[in-house]
């Protein structure tokens, strides 16, 4: 980062004489390549927000210059899906880079258990691993946290918290029903698609560096709790 | 889920997939519509599938969809599917 603290300089050019101008942080010190990529880095509810992973000049070069050329045709055409194409797929290469950098715990086999009866029968329940609890639960304050916070089915919305320091929480304060759809589900329940919403829903948070007390203690605790009180099928939202 | 490296990696039972904002696997703040698509179709998923393992990777581009429309197009996917399990 320049020592501005910003990369936006004001590119000035005046329409009038024609004249370029450049801002005095332009000429105390040069931009890096990389730190073009600190903008979608900062973003984080985007899924542009690994693009910084990209580790190379001409990964950043190629990327950058496609950027460029994607918005001019997409504008030319008057097609802005071009352009939406075009984010989509280095969001995925991001996606890549960091998923290549991240330690998968092993995993024995795959769970499997078939929905028992008609979904109009069936008793959900509703998971979250965004970091949710309630006003006078034990917040959530660090990455690592494996513990579950228990939720009620008809809590109030102002009773709901998050903490969670891996994607902006921003919107699910504003409507919880972005990572936990309670009230899509009491609406389901009421139009009689599922047989009922679970009394007791489960919060996680989901930033474990390391899974194992997750896998060994907690999960499987509340995977017992929900089958003790009778549900069927768990719908788990992550962030 | 947000991350289909992940979902094919540890493959869960079931994953429906979305290509939406990191935080809002479900839809935007106040889009009821947009939530109902998403979780219809992991339900439709929980009473289709007959293996372990399916990764089901939704369609929908974010703002790009009329999510009201898609729901009164496809009407109660739900019911047309009589919501009955697939496998005992």
């Amino acid at each position: 980062m320049g020592a501005s603290g910003s990369l936006y300089r004001p590119f000035v050019y005046n329409m009038a004489d024609g004249k370029n101008t450049a801002p005095a942080a332009a000429r105390e010190d040069r931009l890096e390549l990389k730190e073009l990529l600190d903008n979608p880095g900062s973003a984080a509810f985007s899924r542009l927000k690994y693009i910084p992973r990209l580790g190379y000049d001409d990964q950043i070069a190629e990327f950058i210059n496609g950027l460029f050329l994607a918005a001019a045709e997409a504008k030319y055409e008057g097609d802005w899906d071009k352009l939406s194409d075009f984010l989509d797929r280095w969001e995925e290469i991001g996606i890549g880079l960091q998923f290549a950098g991240m330690r998968m715990p092993e995993v024995a086999g795959v769970p499997w258990a078939p929905l028992s009866k008609p979904l109009d029968q069936a008793r959900v329940a509703v998971v979250t691993t965004g970091g949710v609890f309630l006003e006078g639960q034990t917040p959530y304050t660090e990455r690592g946290d494996a513990t579950h916070r228990e939720i009620p089915r008809d809590t109030a919305h102002d009773q709901f918290r998050i903490w969670h320091p891996g994607y902006d929480f921003g919107p699910a304060l504003q409507d919880i029903n972005c990572i936990f759809p309670l009230d899509r589900f009491r609406e389901l329940e009421a139009e009689g698609a599922i047989g009922e919403l679970a009394d007791i829903n489960y919060s996680f948070m989901g930033l474990l560096p390391d899974p194992a007390t997750l896998m060994s203690e907690t999960a499987p605790e509340v995977g017992q709790r929900l089958k003790d009180a009778g549900v069927d099928a768990a719908f788990l939202a992550s962030t | 889920m947000m991350y289909k490296q992940v979902a094919d990696a540890l493959k869960p039972p079931r994953v429906a997939y979305v290509r939406f904002p990191f935080g809002q696997p479900l839809g935007e703040p106040g889009n009821a519509d947009q939530h109902r698509v998403v979780i219809e179709d992991a339900l439709r998923l929980l009473t289709t599938a007959t293996e372990p393992g399916i990764v089901d990777a939704l369609p929908y581009r974010w703002r790009r969809e009329d999510y009201a429309k898609i729901r009164s197009q496809r009407g109660n996917i739900l019911a047309s599917l009589g919501a009955v399990p697939a496998d005992d």
